[in-house]
Order: structure tokens, then C-alpha cells, then sequence
């Protein structure tokens, strides 16, 4: 008998009699479970409108200020005249003040003017909302670090959803200038994206940043694997400096974090990768990173860790690392920049691939959208912008 | 909440759950993830506008649950590989065991369950749909937000790549032999 060969008449039967796969749960059970998931999220899932924080604290301050300020006024003249005798104990003190705060924190400022920062947020979150997200890199003023901006979107293909921010969203409204994607045709192919630039459309300053910032668009998730470059159409884009390049492999390395202020009142966190540098030169250890993160570095990049901190880290497993603040450091819930530094911790620990972060000795129970006393997982995106 | 879950559940689960289930080859896996189709579909449930049909939105819903997972488990996966290389091997050795049902039938329909996941991921999709799942081009094409054509030509893709990699595959041709096809 001659040896039967398969065909695609037999290859398409054999699809179609693949064994159906049945789900071992009851129908209850699954509602169950589904109905649990709902409720915690309507429940833990929705947060306070982001004005309503500000809105209450002016109501409350006018609430004061009218209850206090008659006896105020009354008072004001008896005020004037202890005005010399309560100084002279106020600087006493003041000074004793000044003297603990320096021993507490550690050569991080506490205080500063309003930043507008924009965090990354926690999958469950994205889900609840029923949203989609991406990121697209964009460039500082001086198109020396790659910033990526994450918008929330409805569900749709990646290439899609970065095509439609790059036309909607306007860098200057953030202090920061256009991205170099923007000059291109941007379709994919499987796990490859395609990017079309017209010639002489990518100068010289923006070539060293532009492979992570491609890798920070396309690759911050693994959603793409590899750009393939074309230039009106024909196969290789021709760069000033690299000559012509058919295709890049596409890689996000783990990398320390760190903040970058923009010249409007935006912040961000970035990767030590945005300045371009090889992916290769990133520390290969999240706890090396970590000893990083209290060095200001190059091109801007500010530290988020106090000076000369030394954090406990403790990896449990892949997917899950403890990190073990100093007594010395004072988190404040209100601090902006205490949260930014939670940011980037967790910003580092992800890009380490590791799920979920457990920080301890934070002397706190939430801050921003942390529970301290719990696991965080599912950190998303980065800079998301509203 | 009850009445439409129990709606979609006795319309619609069997054929959703066997769609992520191909596409992710992880039963616990797909347990969850169907879960959480159900979690997304009851909470964007009444904003539902009837634009598309009520079966490709909510197979649309499964896909991009599925495609988000599996994403994730790439990137855990390429991670991963710079970890421990012997927890690496040992991952990469035992990921996608065949499933019972599969291991009852024939062993040509294991070869095919194994070299499917050789395809590319709109291979995959298109195959699950089209071919186990049974829906038409069209129905397929809304899903997957393409052209009708783009399915046709991947659904072609799809075939002619499995056979190239059948036939390059020792051992069948015995099974095939023997009149058990």
C-alpha cells in the first residue's frame, strides 16, 4: 500500500474533527466566580474623580476660614502686639524642626511646586474600566531622551491604536516635541511592523534614540518583535549616519528608572534606556538597577531614590520580588514624589519581567493606587495621559 | 445580571471556550481567561450598541483576551530565558501538554494540534475560527476586524504552511500506513 500523504482536502478535515474541549466548571460556579470579580471591582475598581480632591480641600479650607475668621480680626491687634515674644520662640524651634527633618529624609526634597505626573496604571484597572492601552515614544525639547506616553483607548490592534495617538495627541500640550513616527506609514505584518518613511525624513539627532524609541512603541509589552524599514515604499530606509537599514530586532531591556521634569510642570518616569544607549549596557540584575536609581545621570535624568539608599530586596521567585525600604526613608502619602519613586521602583521590577512587587517597611497602607500591605501587580504602561 | 450570563453561558460557552482554549492550548488557563470574557462582556453589557452581532463582539472580547495573554506569556517567557536557564528548559519542556481529548483520538490529530502552534498568530486565529469553530469568512473577517480577503489569504497561508511542515514530520506516515487514517 502506497504511504498515504497529507493534503490540505485532509488537513482541513482533521481541523474541523479536532475534539471539543469542555470547560470542567459548573455554570454556577463559573457565575460565581464572575459575579465575585464584578462586584470587587465595582467596589475596589473606581477612584475619585481626579478634581475631587482639590474641589474638597477648597471647600473645606472656605468652611474654615469662615468659621475662624471674625475671632481673627477681633484678635488681630492683641496678635500684633505678641507678635515679637512668639518669634523669638518660633525661630527656636523652627530651627530644632529643620535639624529632625534633615536627619529623616534623606537629601530628597519633600516639598515642591504642583507637578502634573503622569503614572503608569494597574492592568485590573484598565480592565474595570473595559479600556485598551498603548504607548508611543515621543522626544524631549532637546531630542535627547525618548519619553513614552501611554493613552488609555478602546480595544483594537496595536499599530492601529499607536497610529490614532500619533495623530491625536499633541506632545507641546506636555512640554515635549514630536515623535519621528509621525513622518511615517506605520502597518504590521504578524509580529512585524512596518515603518515607511519618506526620504531625508529622519535627521541626524533623532537617529541615535530612534531604535528605542521604536522598541518603546512597539515592543514595551512584546507586542512586536521586529521593525522592517522601508523608505517610499522600497525595501531599507537609508539614515544619515547608519547607512541603509532593512530591519531592526525589537527589544525593551530591563533598566533602572528614573524622573524627568519637562520644561512645562510635567513629569515623567523613563527608563535609562531612553538615552538611547545600547540595550546591551543595562544592568543585567534588577538589583543592580535598583543601585542605581539614587545616581543622577545624564541628559536630564533625575534620581527618585534618595541619596546613597540601600532598599532590601529579596526575590521570591520569578514573577515575585520584596523590596525592603530603609527606616531612614519617610514616605508621605501626599508626596508626589514619594509616589513617583514607588513609580519607578515597580517600573524597574516590571521591565525585569517580574509580576509582582511587595514592598515593606513603608510605614504606610496605600499611596496614589497602592495598597502598601498587599501585592502589586499588573503595573501597565508608563505616563499615561488623559 | 443572573438572566444574561445564563443567556450567554447556554448560547454561546461551549464554542467560546473551545476558541480560547485553541488559541491559548492551556486548560486552566482558558478557565480563567473565560472568566474573564464573561467579567468584560456583563460590565460593557448594556453600552453593547448591536453595531456588530452579539456572537462576533463577544468573540472578538475572547480573542483579545487571548491575544493579551499570550503576549504576556512571551514576554515572561523571553525573560524567563535569562533567569535560570534550568527552570527555562524545564518550562519550555513541559508547556502545552496535549490535552485528554486529544490523546483519546489518533495521533495524526496531536501532530496537527502541535504543528498549528508552529503558525503565526492571525494563522492561528483563522484556522481556530474558520475551521474548529466553523464560522464563515465573513463572520471571521468581522471578528479579526480584516477584509474578507485577508482571511482567505491567511486561511491559504495557513494550510499550505501546516502541510509543509506535516510532511516534514517522521512518524506519521507509519500511523497514516497502517489504515488508521
Amino acid at each position: 500500500m502506497e504511504p498515504i500523504k497529507w493534503n490540505e482536502e485532509k488537513i482541513e478535515q482533521h481541523l474541523k474533527h479536532l475534539p471539543p474541549i469542555r470547560d470542567r466548571r459548573s455554570k454556577q460556579e463559573l457565575f460565581l466566580k464572575v459575579q465575585a470579580n464584578i462586584n470587587y471591582k465595582d467596589n475596589k475598581g473606581k477612584r475619585l474623580p481626579s478634581w475631587s480632591l482639590p474641589a474638597l480641600a477648597t471647600a473645606c479650607a472656605l468652611v474654615i476660614f469662615g468659621v475662624f475668621a471674625p475671632d481673627l480680626i477681633k484678635n488681630g491687634v492683641q496678635m500684633e502686639n505678641s507678635k515679637v515674644a512668639e518669634n523669638d520662640k518660633m525661630e527656636g524651634k523652627s530651627l530644632d524642626d529643620s535639624a529632625d527633618k534633615d536627619q529623616n529624609s534623606v537629601g530628597i526634597m519633600k516639598t515642591e511646586p504642583s507637578v502634573a505626573y503622569h503614572g503608569p496604571y494597574l492592568d485590573k484597572n484598565i480592565k474595570a474600566m473595559n479600556k485598551d492601552w498603548v504607548t508611543v515614544g515621543y522626544l524631549d525639547e532637546q531630542a535627547q531622551l525618548v519619553i513614552p506616553v501611554s493613552f488609555l483607548t478602546d480595544e483594537d490592534y496595536y499599530v492601529n491604536k499607536v497610529n490614532k495617538e500619533l495623530k491625536a495627541f499633541n506632545p507641546s500640550d506636555v512640554g515635549l516635541t514630536n515623535s519621528p513616527l509621525e513622518k511615517a506609514t506605520i502597518t504590521e505584518e504578524e509580529e512585524t511592523v512596518i515603518v515607511d518613511f519618506p526620504k531625508d525624513t529622519i535627521n541626524e539627532a533623532e537617529e541615535p534614540l530612534l531604535q528605542a524609541l521604536i522598541s518603546m512603541t512597539f515592543a514595551n509589552e512584546g507586542q512586536k518583535a521586529k521593525v522592517e524599514f522601508r523608505m517610499n515604499g522600497e525595501n531599507g530606509y537609508e539614515f544619515p549616519r547608519y547607512g541603509t537599514v532593512s530591519e531592526w530586532d525589537l527589544q525593551v531591556p530591563g533598566a533602572p528608572h528614573f524622573r524627568y521634569d519637562a520644561p512645562s510642570t510635567d513629569s515623567f518616569i523613563v527608563s535609562l534606556f531612553s538615552t538611547g544607549i545600547d540595550a546591551d549596557s543595562m544592568p543585567k540584575e534588577f538589583t543592580d538597577a535598583l543601585e542605581m536609581m539614587d545616581d543622577e545621570q545624564k541628559r536630564g535624568l533625575k534620581p527618585l531614590l534618595p541619596k546613597d539608599t540601600i532598599l532590601g530586596v529579596k526575590i521570591i521567585n520569578k514573577d515575585d520580588v520584596e523590596v525592603t525600604f530603609p527606616d531612614s526613608i519617610k514616605l508621605s502619602a501626599d508626596d508626589t514624589e514619594d509616589l513617583m519613586m514607588i513609580d519607578a521602583i515597580l517600573l524597574t521590577a516590571e521591565s525585569y519581567g517580574f509580576e509582582s512587587v511587595k514592598f515593606n517597611n513603608t510605614k504606610l497602607d496605600s499611596i496614589g493606587p497602592y495598597q502598601l500591605d498587599e501585592e502589586i501587580e499588573g503595573v501597565t504602561g508608563a505616563n499615561f495621559y488623559q | 445580571m443572573k438572566e444574561t450570563f445564563d443567556r450567554l453561558y447556554d448560547e454561546y460557552h461551549t464554542a467560546l471556550f473551545q476558541f480560547i482554549f485553541y488559541m491559548v492550548r492551556n486548560r486552566e488557563s482558558a478557565e480563567d481567561l473565560v472568566q474573564e470574557v464573561y467579567i468584560r462582556v456583563l460590565n460593557a453589557y448594556e453600552s453593547f450598541e448591536g453595531k456588530s452581532s452579539e456572537k462576533t463582539w463577544l468573540y472578538s472580547i475572547a480573542r483579545h483576551v487571548a491575544i493579551d495573554w499570550l503576549r504576556k506569556q512571551s514576554r515572561r517567557n523571553k525573560r524567563f530565558l535569562f533567569f535560570d536557564i534550568k527552570e527555562s528548559e524545564s518550562l519550555l519542556r513541559d508547556q502545552d501538554p496535549l490535552p485528554e481529548e486529544l490523546v483519546a483520538k489518533k495521533e495524526s490529530y496531536g501532530d496537527l494540534y502541535t504543528m498549528m502552534k508552529r503558525c503565526s498568530l492571525d494563522q492561528q486565529q483563522v484556522l481556530v475560527l474558520r475551521y474548529i469553530q466553523s464560522l464563515s469568512i465573513s463572520e471571521t473577517a468581522q471578528i479579526l476586524s480584516w477584509t474578507e480577503s485577508k482571511v482567505k489569504t491567511t486561511q491559504h497561508r495557513a494550510i499550505k504552511e501546516l502541510r509543509k511542515w506535516l510532511d516534514q514530520q517522521p512518524g506519521l506516515e507509519e500511523e497514516l500506513k497502517d489504515g488508521t487514517n
